[in-house]
């Protein structure tokens, strides 16, 4: 097994992670709408939709795409509900996120761009004894 | 307030007994001269029997005094006056009033008397002067003195409130803020072992309370009570030694929360 060691190599910290959610109404987008603070967590996932067609006596499996989509979510330490349910949370509107990972010590960055998001889900979880979190899940048209 | 002397737990006299600290009042602080008291039911002086008569105290719960500060150049602190209005113990129609003054920046724990000129049979209105967004002031009536039975032959005495502060990092910053948590409020008695019926072993299991008075240096004077309330010992393992050795009990516990009063002053419950 190779081990990499080349200086290019850099690893991103959630620390560094800074996003940001736009208002994405067709034309030039607006002032960012909630730039998330205390971000516990980031996710973001591309699944297929895959029929199978098994054949007789075979362990061999046919299969066949047949749709594919992309899933967000961010987790939030939670403070109030204005800024992230009437803000960034209408059904009817489309957001776009930004997420830019920054090195400090490289100055190394990337950044991910998730566009027309539709919300997903709102959730809030918690125990007795600790922090509330709030997670949001968007499903993106494309991301780049 | 409390002297500049070094404790001794050689002098610390352990006392127990079954009558719990009865919570009278609670004073939510929403804003200065302004509380809330969503934690009383309804009628609440009905709910609580201080009927034969009885020394009320001021205890700072959960967060001590000083919460609110948020001025850089902090400016001097104010106390917290609690005044309560009520009956005396005889239910004489004439109300007695008691007035307590909680110190600037006093911490959770802390218990002053609210003094009055006899001691309170029910209580029908509190109001308090100062204070700020976040205290909160409980007024109690302790467990009479005549309760409480002695442990003594006791080796050891240690009890830890555990941490109620938890830090809420951002990004590189450890510490953003605070919000309180649950403590672990913890106990734990060593003692010589006496028989089954005495002391530690007759007070496994069950909810007690737990007074412990600090002496200094030998002298008769006590110069702080500690009361703790809701003590239960889970585990209390009795070993028997060797020839010519010890029989010990060392009881751990948990209690609710803890209430300590100075006693070199009027607070002193056994005045």
């Amino acid at each position: 097994m190779s081990h990499l060691t080349c200086e290019s190599d850099v690893v991103f910290s959630l620390n560094d992670a800074t996003l940001t959610i736009y208002e994405e109404t067709g034309g030039a987008l607006g002032d960012p709408i909630l730039e998330m603070i205390y971000v516990q967590g980031v996710s973001l996932a591309k699944e297929y939709d895959i029929d199978e067609y098994p054949s007789m006596n075979s362990e061999y499996l046919n299969h066949e795409i047949i749709g594919q989509r992309f899933n967000f979510s961010a987790e939030k330490l939670y403070f109030d509900k204005a800024t992230v349910f009437s803000q960034a949370f209408d059904r009817s509107k489309k957001y776009r996120i930004t997420v830019n990972f920054y090195e400090h010590s490289t100055g190394k960055n990337e950044t991910y761009t998730l566009y027309s998001c539709t919300p997903g889900a709102f959730e809030l979880s918690g125990r007795d004894n600790d922090i509330m979190v709030a997670r949001l899940s968007y499903r993106p048209y494309r991301f780049e | 307030m409390s002297n500049r002397t070094v404790k001794n737990q050689y002098e610390a006299q352990l006392y127990y007994s079954w009558c719990p600290i009865q919570e009278v009042w609670t004073i939510d602080v929403t804003a200065p001269d302004t509380y809330t008291d969503a934690e009383n039911v309804a009628d609440s002086t009905q709910c609580y029997d201080i009927s034969a008569g009885y020394n009320l105290y001021a205890l700072v719960t959960d967060n001590p005094i000083g919460v609110g500060l948020t001025e850089l150049e902090c400016t001097e602190g104010q106390p917290v006056v609690v005044t309560v209005n009520g009956n005396d113990a005889t239910y004489a129609q004439s109300a007695q009033t008691g007035v307590a003054t909680v110190p600037a920046y006093s911490q959770v724990g802390w218990a002053v008397l609210i003094v009055a000129d006899n001691t309170f049979g029910a209580v029908t209105s509190v109001s308090i002067t100062g204070g700020s967004a976040g205290e909160k002031i409980t007024i109690i009536a302790l467990p009479a003195v005549s309760t409480f039975t002695f442990i003594g032959f006791d080796q050891g005495f240690s009890w830890d409130e555990g941490t109620t502060s938890r830090a809420i990092p951002n990004k590189y910053v450890s510490v953003d803020h605070w919000k309180r948590t649950r403590g672990e409020a913890t106990l734990s008695i060593s003692q010589l072992y006496q028989s089954f019926n005495r002391a530690l072993t007759y007070i496994r299991g069950r909810d007690f309370t737990l007074k412990a008075e600090i002496h200094d240096d030998g002298g008769a004077a006590i110069s702080e009570y500690i009361y703790f309330d809701k003590c239960r010992l889970a585990s209390n393992p009795v070993t028997v030694g060797a020839d010519g050795a010890d029989i010990t009990v060392s009881a751990d516990g948990m209690y609710q929360k803890m209430v300590v009063i100075d006693g070199t002053g009027a607070d002193n419950p056994c005045e």
